[in-house]
């Protein structure tokens, strides 16, 4: 009676290994080193190809403000998603704020000023809207807030889309690439055509987000 | 969730069938080791990891054999991911997981007795950022440990519990950015509590 008992005792005890045995071999199943992606497709990002910016983690969530027209703050939060979507360490984070004084960046619906104070500009220019983004460097500072903005230039039906790839490509200066793409596949292309982020312009993004920034933001 | 339902459902129902049903409930801390290893800028590493996390166990098993009994276990551990980008650390999320396994255990000598588990791993992240940005996965998991007890009085008793478990992680985050493999994560977890 013990000694069979005993032996069931032994045959669970086996099965509980035998189990164990079996699940370590199902985890480890393909068991390799990660492998981390390469992320080799990004482009020149700094502006005049020396100066590189980033906001810095205390600086996080950069504060949009955005004017409430032509659709634009959604425009704006989906725009800010799709950079946001860049990152797996939370090295940008971006909100929409109801005071624009409160602002890091300002995007208004509107024609850039003619003649700019500003120490960089960057421009772009579709068939039904423009848009440009201001950048006022002071040496190692860069002044806040970061001003873009968008305006019509022609009515009609892509003026929505144009709205949204725009916003998209100047919040993408606003966030750290102070240069254009040279492929026309890209957002941040100087005239752009792609209503989304290509792999380049994500991995562009990351990848400043580790590099040294040759300036700071201030107020 | 429904792993964790079923689990509390098992959790509940042998107190009506069996008085030889065993209930634990414990508490203590896990460690995990690291959950995804990068580098963006040569030589510049990067870790995710999850904190030491408070941790509580609950338990429920039956005799299955005179030596051996069959259970299921719910731990519920909570910390912080933690991002450590070349020297500096900053917090992406709390994170919270939650690990049902179901088990065999048996008597090794004394008052000690092993644990062989199998089961899930589901990862609750505070908010869906960066690799948690598509949310937690769930995750197979495996899973052996040791536990100690002494009779408190007829009906309660005092228990320690080591585990130890093995998962591999990733997310879909980590998938669309071109991980190629998971992480290979192990956690071991200490815990004290009182068994019923």
């Amino acid at each position: 009676m013990n000694r069979g008992v005993k032996g069931q005792g032994s045959r669970v005890t086996g099965i509980a290994v035998r189990c164990s045995l079996f699940a370590g071999m199902m985890l480890s199943a393909g068991c390799t080193d990660v492998q981390a992606p390469r992320r080799a497709e990004r482009y020149e990002w700094r502006l005049e190809g020396t100066t590189s910016f980033h906001w810095p983690r205390e600086a996080l969530p950069v504060r949009v403000w955005v004017e409430d027209t032509e659709n634009l703050p959604a425009y704006a939060a989906a725009a800010i998603e799709d950079w946001k979507s860049a990152f797996l360490y939370g090295e940008l984070d971006a909100r929409l704020v109801a005071d624009s004084n409160e602002a890091d960046v300002l995007v208004r619906n509107a024609a850039p000023p003619a003649t700019p104070s500003f120490s960089a500009r960057l421009f772009r220019r579709a068939p039904e809207c423009q848009g440009a983004t201001d950048l006022d460097i002071d040496g190692e500072l860069l002044q806040l807030p970061v001003r873009v903005y968008v305006d019509q230039r022609l009515a009609g039906a892509g003026l929505a889309a144009c709205y949204r790839l725009t916003l998209r490509h100047e919040l993408g200066h606003a966030f750290g690439i102070w240069n254009h793409s040279p492929s026309e596949a890209d957002a941040m292309f100087g005239n752009p055509v792609l209503d989304g982020l290509s792999d380049a312009d994500r991995q562009t993004m990351e990848y400043l987000y580790h590099f040294p920034s040759d300036v700071a933001p201030a107020r | 969730m429904r792993p964790i339902a079923a689990a509390l459902l098992l959790l509940a129902v042998p107190a009506g069938l069996s008085a030889q049903a065993r209930y634990t409930a414990r508490i203590g801390a896990t460690w995990s080791s690291t959950l995804v290893e990068d580098e963006i800028r040569a030589d510049e590493p990067i870790e995710l990891t999850a904190g030491i996390a408070p941790t509580l166990v609950l338990g429920a098993d039956l005799p299955l054999t005179p030596k051996n009994r069959v259970g299921v276990e719910l731990a519920l551990a909570r910390s912080d991911a933690e991002v450590d980008d070349a020297g500096a650390t900053t917090t992406l999320t709390s994170l919270t997981t939650a690990t049902i396994t179901a088990g065999l255990d048996g008597r090794v000598r004394d008052a000690f007795r092993w644990r062989a588990a199998f089961g899930a791993i589901k990862y609750l992240p505070g908010e869906e950022t960066g690799v948690f940005r598509e949310g937690g996965p769930w995750r197979w998991v495996a899973g052996a440990g040791l536990d100690w007890s002494r009779r408190l009085n007829h009906r309660l008793s005092f228990t320690a519990g080591l585990r130890y478990d093995y998962h591999r992680f990733t997310t879909d985050a980590l998938r669309d950015q071109g991980f190629a493999n998971p992480e290979a994560v192990h956690r071991v977890a200490l815990t004290l509590g009182v068994g019923l």
